[in-house]
């Protein structure tokens, strides 16, 4: 499948799972779009997991500009009140409009989870056709299988009382996916 | 107790749960919902190769399973996990109160695991003096209400918002409006703090992979997460069916599971846990500990079971209960221990008690709606029989049961019987072929619906003079009628009569035909049944015809598969049974092959509007659906409008009605509304115990949708005006 092919699938197939798809040309635009989203969303704390397809984005400066508080600790307790977790991911998956997200990091684990937003910045050249894809391709990339990897799929949500649909229960209310085509083959 | 306070007992909560309108309502929306969800997200997949996959791998999973445990144990110990196999539920909760204990763990939060539920382990936790928290939204509600889960994967479906309100309060100690995004929102906030606080967390699983040594749950909310990251200890429970060997298995089972359970593409999460990570102690990156505890309590004797072993495939989606007709009146909590539905029964039945499963496996209509949709490709209704024959055959059948199949095994017996009665219900029908009143204990019966009065003249009666104009120069039929042929609706068999010839056949009856063993073989009376399929062998090999014919569906099953299979320890009847067999044919079947032809400008049905109600014999076990729906439009021109649900049962089931009066008739009235709605003056069907069940009911109602067999429909278009 192109590369085209299996964006399209996966932007539908995470639109309907009520995640928010963008796509930017290059990390440096990645950066500015993050910076938008944190103000739209009027967030005053932000959480960030350093890695170098992060820096690549510039977004402490970006964010810098808007006025939010920035950390990087490691502190379930200040985690718990920030605004937005950001970090990178470094798949999805269009068959289920999933982002796919190997990580032992403690702290590029809650980044993804304690936080009511969650803005992932991911390759859109490693947009994989499957699960079983993903499955096979992260041992292959990692030598192993990673101690703890999620596959993602819009964000949290119940239906636990009178089977009506809720957002955001445990996890974000909000997901935020960022794909980057650069770096991307002709 | 005693049984028949059991009896009483069950028959209560039954009662209970048919008044409890709130999880009637709710039950019903779901299941109305779902096979249109379930059909949407597997859109693209092609669905029968899954399911053969997902039933191949687990069967030999199960086969394997003793290397499997050993490479998992292998693996998983390899990556930092510490093992522990616990053969009871004593054991499993022994290790994991002591492992609190020793770690100096104060504070628990669970995600969800039915494994859990089914050994009571919050319980023994809190002996140990533990505070332990659900955090799954239905469980936590679960717990705060101090019930049980009335559904594997909806757990509090049962409960309405208001009543979910009353437990926030009481709990929060604020007045909570009855408003779900509020109360969820409230939820996220209290279990928060808890899941910040806990020094360990509890987990199950739905896969455990032998090959990498991990663990796998697929959830929506994102507390099975929080749960293994967030505290120091992490403990995996496990039930040791859910061990598979790698990861493309794991890639199947979580392509069906979240769409066979709620009609998801996928759950919001699907998470893996490989071994120890790390997480953060007092700002400090510490390894966590890792404990899987895999448990057998009662799994490896269902695996060893010959006859069970088939309910190892199963992997927890509980779509079987999403499609179950009881399930849908009843709810899960009638179900006694923790698994609901059918397969519930089966589980409990090996997990924790056969007593548990005995009145709860009762309530199988042995429809075989969940067989169709189950990803293992369990055939749910059949093991339900055998472990019903099981109990019969253990305990023998009750009283009245015993002395109803002596008669029914007695033909001479059971015949003049229904002669009797069909002079004798003449004041109860009131000159009308329906019975609208019955006397004392069966007047529960004809409460929704009114029974078929017996014919005055039994249609063996009819048959026998008939053929005597038989030439013995064409094709023989042997008929095989049936008892509500015989004796209720003869003009069914009649019509069948009067088709068969036109199709170039000379039909016989043979005399000697009994019951063909179904309500026996329902009843786990295993003795009667082999007595019935001998007599039946016997009675229609005469005059070595060419088919044997029966326009019952539940008879047809009887005599292709059953007669075969409960003869097969005597080699000399087992053949006469297959060559018998071999030549069994439903009735609409055999026309379309032979072919009719109407030979008439005018048909007289023509553009007559009829629906088609699909019984479950004819559909999930013969597969004939598609047949009468061609001859009854091409032959007899009439309009076909489908109705909702045309493949739900409608309640009969053989003995249903008999034994859950109760039940069968909301499932009866569900399919009264769904005919009414399409509009037709017809409802077409193709047995005749489906004709009386609904006949009763229309009849009850006073409506004037008839209902017609389509062996009568085929007869009148047929017949020379």
């Amino acid at each position: 499948m192109s590369t085209e092919k299996l964006f399209s699938v996966f932007q539908a197939k995470a639109e309907s799972m009520s995640a928010q798809v963008h796509r930017v040309g290059t990390y440096a635009a990645a950066g500015e779009l993050i910076a938008a989203k944190v103000k739209e969303l009027k967030a005053e704390k932000v959480h960030l997991f350093p890695s170098p397809q992060l820096e690549k984005t510039n977004c402490r400066a970006t964010l810098a500009g808007t006025g939010v508080k920035i950390s990087e600790k490691l502190d379930r307790a200040e985690l718990d009140v920030t605004d937005v977790g950001i970090n990178f991911v470094p798949y999805a998956v269009a068959e289920t409009g999933s982002i796919f997200h190997p990580e032992e990091n403690p702290l590029g684990r809650m980044v993804t989870m304690l936080p009511p937003t969650h803005i992932a910045i991911v390759p859109t050249s490693k947009i994989l056709p499957t699960v079983a894809d993903a499955l096979v391709t992260v041992v292959a990339d990692y030598g192993k299988v990673p101690g703890y990897m999620s596959f993602i799929s819009g964000p949290s949500r119940t239906a636990d009382i009178e089977r009506v649909l809720t957002i955001g229960v445990h996890g974000p209310s909000r997901l935020i996916v960022i794909l980057v085509d650069e770096g991307m083959e002709k | 107790m005693s049984n028949q306070e059991k009896n009483q007992d069950f028959k209560a909560s039954i009662q209970k749960a048919l008044q409890d309108q709130v999880m009637r309502g709710a039950l019903s929306r779901f299941a109305d919902a779902y096979p249109t969800a379930r059909k949407n997200a597997y859109q693209g997949v092609d669905i029968e190769a899954l399911r053969g996959e997902i039933a191949c791998s687990k069967a030999k999973n199960g086969d394997d399973l003793d290397q499997l445990i050993k490479m998992f144990t292998e693996n998983a110990t390899k990556r930092g996990a510490k093992v522990y196999f616990a053969k009871t539920a004593d054991d499993a909760n022994r290790y994991i109160a002591n492992l609190a204990v020793d770690r100096g763990v104060k504070r628990i939060v669970k995600s969800k695991s039915m494994a859990s539920e089914e050994i009571h382990l919050n319980d023994h936790l809190k002996k140990a003096g533990m505070i332990v928290n659900e955090t799954d939204l239905g469980e936590w509600i679960i717990q705060l209400a101090g019930q049980k889960p009335s559904h594997m994967v909806m757990p509090a479906i049962h409960l309405s918002k208001e009543q979910v309100a009353g437990y926030f309060s009481k709990e929060m100690k604020s007045d909570i409006p009855p408003d779900i995004p509020l109360m969820v929102q409230k939820a996220r906030v209290e279990l928060r703090t808890k899941f910040i606080e806990a020094d360990m967390g509890i987990s199950g699983a739905n896969m455990a992979v032998a090959e990498t040594g991990s663990i796998a749950t697929v959830t929506n909310e994102g507390n099975a997460r929080l749960t293994t990251t967030l505290p120091r200890i992490h403990v995996a429970l496990v039930g040791i069916e859910k061990i598979i060997r790698n990861m493309q298995e794991a890639a199947n089972i979580i392509k069906a599971l979240p769409k066979s359970a709620t009609g998801q593409l996928i759950t919001s999460y699907v998470t893996f846990v490989t071994g120890v990570t790390p997480t953060e102690v007092d700002g400090q990156v510490q390894d966590k500990e890792l404990h899987i505890v895999l448990m057998d309590n009662g799994r490896s004797d269902m695996l060893k079971d010959p006859e069970f072993k088939q309910a190892w495939q199963c992997i927890r989606c509980a779509s079987c209960l999403n499609v179950c007709p009881a399930y849908q009146m009843v709810g899960g909590h009638v179900y006694g221990h923790i698994y609901a539905g059918g397969i519930g029964a089966i589980l409990t039945f090996f997990f924790n008690d056969p007593e548990d499963a005995e009145k709860p496996q009762n309530l199988c209509l042995g429809c075989g709606r969940c067989t169709e949709v189950c990803p293992g490709k369990i055939p749910i209704p059949d093991l339900i029989l055998k472990m019903r024959r099981r109990m019969a055959e253990k305990n023998g059948l009750k009283m009245i049961p015993k002395a109803i199949f002596s008669v029914v095994a007695n033909r001479k017996l059971m015949h003049s019987l229904l002669r009797v009665a069909s002079i004798g219900q003449f004041p109860l029908t009131g000159g009308k072929p329906y019975i609208r009143h019955l006397p004392f204990f069966f007047s529960e019966l004809t409460k929704e619906r009114s029974l078929p009065a017996v014919a005055p003249q039994p249609f063996r009666d009819f048959a026998k003079e008939h053929e005597k104009k038989n030439t013995g120069k064409k094709k023989r039929v042997n008929f095989y009628g049936g008892c509500l042929i015989d004796f209720c609706y003869p003009h069914i068999g009649k019509a069948v009569y009067e088709v068969l010839e036109h199709a170039g056949c000379e039909v016989y009856f043979p005399w000697e035909q009994a019951c063909c063993g179904a309500p026996a073989k329902y009843m786990g009376d295993g003795e009667t049944q082999i007595r019935l399929a001998k007599q039946n062998v016997a009675a229609m090999e005469e005059g070595n015809p060419d088919y044997i014919v029966s326009a019952c569906p539940t008879c047809t099953v009887a005599l292709l598969e059953d007669i075969v299979d409960v003869l097969k320890e005597e080699p000399q009847w087992h053949e006469r049974a297959k060559k018998v067999a071999a030549k069994v044919r439903d009735f609409s079947d055999l026309v379309a092959e032979l072919g009719v032809k109407t030979g008439k400008k005018s048909k007289p049905l023509a553009r007559k509007k009829f629906t088609y109600h699909d019984s479950c014999h004819y559909r999930r076990h013969l597969h004939l659906s598609d047949i009468p729906r061609k001859l009854l439009t091409e032959v007899a021109g009439m309009d076909l409008i489908e109705m909702k649900d045309c493949d739900q049962c409608c309640g009969m089931a053989g003995s249903y009605l008999v034994k859950f009066p109760e039940i069968s008739a909301p499932i009866l009235q569900k399919k009264l509304d769904n005919i009414t709605a399409t509009g037709a003056e017809m409802v077409c069907v193709d047995c005749p115990g489906c004709v009386m069940q609904i006949a009763g009911g229309l009849d009850k109602k006073r409506s004037s949708v008839q209902v017609k067999h389509t062996a009568e429909i085929l007869a009148e278009s047929l017949r020379k005006g």
